[in-house]
């Protein structure tokens, strides 16, 4: 134990180890975009990437010396340019929302369905399959027509405001009580969805079944819209919050005495982490494990430190989901799989591979 | 060395708290001067941890009151104590996979706002060596001994309040920090507190071994049963009448032959009395 008054080590090992931990950011990103320019090229229309940048560059008025189609631009502009902004944006939103809850709750298994985002979407819009058809046809137009998201973001933001409310007493909010009171309404949700179900006829059972399994097909520029817009806040807000989060995992009377404004802290984790599950699940569907995995993979690579995990996670959300929309699109074309049936076959296994090579260890922990 | 002398100290004045019925503390008062090494004694339940979460500002007193520099604890806002006190708990519940380092760097959070700063790291890294576990920097918390992360824990309470970066003295609030260490390690741990504080830190510090005390604390209080049974230098508080008086054991006390402080050790074979009542009120007449 050294005495020496504040001598600190004379060679500060400090700026090596500041770029390792941006490094991860740089690697993901790079991943991310090579993975956009995959999904640029490959599909039912094959376009070579000169192709693309020809394309792409055309659309902000730039000649490049790739000649190309139509049909090419139609395609690359018009079909996947949207879809992958909203594969880019619903896997980040789904894999921040999972970490700001496995942060909250201090356990790597939290996702935002644990509060009842989820299962509160999912009550709403089978409510509005089964029964809500009548008060659809009176809405106007472009309203009708996103009626089962605004339903969907709806009913996931009642659930978790509810389960907020009854776990926030004096200014406080006790995580164990939001845990228990997430489980309650999780299980009246799903009293509520087999009693749909039971009185549902086929077709509507179809739809809903579909729609809780998650689909990035058939967007368009214009029904991105309010969706899109609220993920990008959540996206862009959520990093902000890594200090704060690691502070909380040493336990809230820890994170006060480093300074940190706990109760605002864990209000603005539950707001964000609902804003961005609700959006997501508004503009795809119920897409599973993404939101779990995605962090989990971070920290069993590079830790848990919450100021590099949000951001890397997004990052990898967006690859993750990405990709699986890809095998999604392609794998039976020209009909198109669900896509969370592919997070599930192919994210799972690989989870399971993972935890078993586990390198560092952290899997045990 | 000491900036302190005269720039105000943590002060707790008449303090009592209540939950319910029962009366966890009951008209303490306590100074943590800047550079002295203050320690709380008493047996378990005396109030001792109850005293620091008053002082730390997590719990407010039912009456009485906590100042820093004069002004009441709870008008500071809480970024600005953190620059200026840090607490090390009796145990953490940190179960994420975070590095020794990285624990050690959470120390710095009251001075960050994006990634840490090459100083920050610098910084962890001196905690800590001061703490002893720089061999340790590098292995997972949650894989670490009990021993070993009460070090950590103590290294990132240094690492918040390692130099003075802001004006007003520092203050390091430490919860039995020794309870898990063998006996080199407690040494080291109590001699790394009193090198901090000769750098003007006030520090407080709740144990559990009367012997360590009197090495190593300049002031010390005994509670029992929430009130205070004595306080002053060691040489003086911890006389046999007083710590019989506080604990219900009968004592035996003499001093190190060479520091000349007080050495305390049970002498439950004296009067034949082996196994003393705890529920005994204070037993003078022994003396």
């Amino acid at each position: 134990m050294s005495s020496a008054a504040q001598s600190l080590p004379r060679r500060a090992p400090g700026a090596a180890s500041l770029a390792a931990e941006r490094a991860p950011l740089v690697v993901l990103g790079v991943m991310l975009l090579g993975t956009v320019v995959v999904c640029l090229c490959v599909g039912a229309v094959p376009v070579a990437p000169g192709q693309v940048a020809a394309v792409l560059a055309s659309a902000i008025g730039v000649e490049l010396p790739w000649a190309f189609g139509e049909r090419e631009a139609l395609v690359i502009l018009q079909i996947r340019a949207p879809r992958i902004l909203l594969g880019v944006l619903v896997g980040g939103g789904l894999a921040v929302s999972g970490a700001l809850m496995q942060g909250l709750f201090r356990n790597p298994l939290a996702d935002p369905g644990l509060v009842g985002a989820s299962s509160g979407a999912a009550l709403a819009a089978l409510t509005l399959l089964v029964i809500g058809g009548p008060l659809v046809a009176l809405l106007p137009g472009p309203l009708a027509g996103a009626a089962l998201s605004l339903a969907a973001f709806g009913g996931g933001t009642l659930a978790v405001i509810i389960v907020y409310r009854f776990a926030t007493n004096g200014g406080r909010t006790s995580v164990t009580t939001m845990l228990l009171s997430g489980i309650a309404m999780n299980a009246l949700a799903a009293a509520g969805v087999g009693m749909l179900v039971f009185i549902s006829n086929d077709a509507q059972l179809r739809d809903f079944t579909f729609w809780s399994l998650g689909s990035l097909g058939g967007v368009t520029w214009s029904r991105l819209g309010a969706g899109a817009l609220l993920l990008c806040l959540g996206l862009a807000l959520a990093p902000l919050l890594g200090r704060s989060l690691n502070a909380l995992l040493l336990g809230e009377v820890e994170a006060r005495h480093l300074g940190i404004p706990v109760q605002r802290t864990k209000a603005m984790v539950i707001f964000l982490s609902t804003l961005t599950a609700g959006a997501a699940i508004a503009l795809t569907g119920i897409i599973g494990f993404v939101g779990l995995v995605a962090p989990h993979l971070i920290r069993l690579a590079i830790g848990p430190d919450h100021r590099v995990l949000l951001p890397a996670s997004i990052l990898l959300g967006g690859t993750l989901l990405l990709s699986a929309d890809l095998v999604a699109r392609t794998v039976a074309s020209p009909a198109e799989m669900p896509i969370g049936i592919v997070t599930a076959f192919i994210g799972a296994p690989f989870f399971l591979w993972l935890l078993s090579r586990d390198p560092a260890g952290r899997a045990q922990l | 060395m000491s900036e302190a002398a005269g720039s105000g100290e943590l002060r707790a004045e008449g303090l009592s708290f209540r939950i319910g019925s029962s009366e966890l503390l009951r008209d303490v008062s306590i100074d943590v001067r800047p550079g002295r090494v203050t320690a709380v004694l008493g047996p378990n339940g005396a109030g001792k941890s109850t005293l620091l979460r008053l002082l730390s500002g997590d719990m407010h007193p039912s009456a009485g009151r906590v100042t820093l520099d004069e002004r009441p604890l709870h008008e500071w806002k809480p970024q600005t104590l953190a620059l200026r006190r840090a607490v090390m708990p009796q145990s953490s519940t940190l179960t994420f996979p975070f590095t020794a380092l990285q624990v050690a760097a959470l120390g710095r959070i009251p001075y960050t706002t994006g990634l840490g700063t090459a100083r920050d790291h610098a910084v962890a890294l001196g905690a800590l060596a001061r703490a002893g576990a720089d061999h340790l920097s590098h292995r997972l918390y949650p894989t670490l001994s009990g021993g070993e992360r009460q070090r950590v824990d103590y290294a990132r309470a240094l690492a918040q309040v390692w130099s003075a970066e802001v004006p007003g003295a520092r203050y390091l609030l430490l919860d039995e920090p020794t309870s898990s260490l063998d006996l080199a390690r407690q040494h080291e741990l109590l001699d790394s507190v009193r090198s901090f504080a000769q750098e003007g830190v006030g520090v407080f510090i709740v144990l559990h071994d009367l012997n360590l005390a009197a090495e190593y604390a300049d002031e010390v209080t005994v509670l029992r049963e929430g009130a205070v049974v004595c306080c002053g230098p060691p040489r003086a508080a911890l006389t046999a009448s007083l710590v019989e008086r506080a604990f219900s054991l009968r004592v035996l006390v003499t001093s190190h032959p060479r520091s000349g402080r007080p050495i305390i050790v049970p002498d439950p074979t004296r009067d034949g009395a082996s196994t003393p009542d705890p529920g005994l009120p204070a037993t003078p007449s022994l003396m």
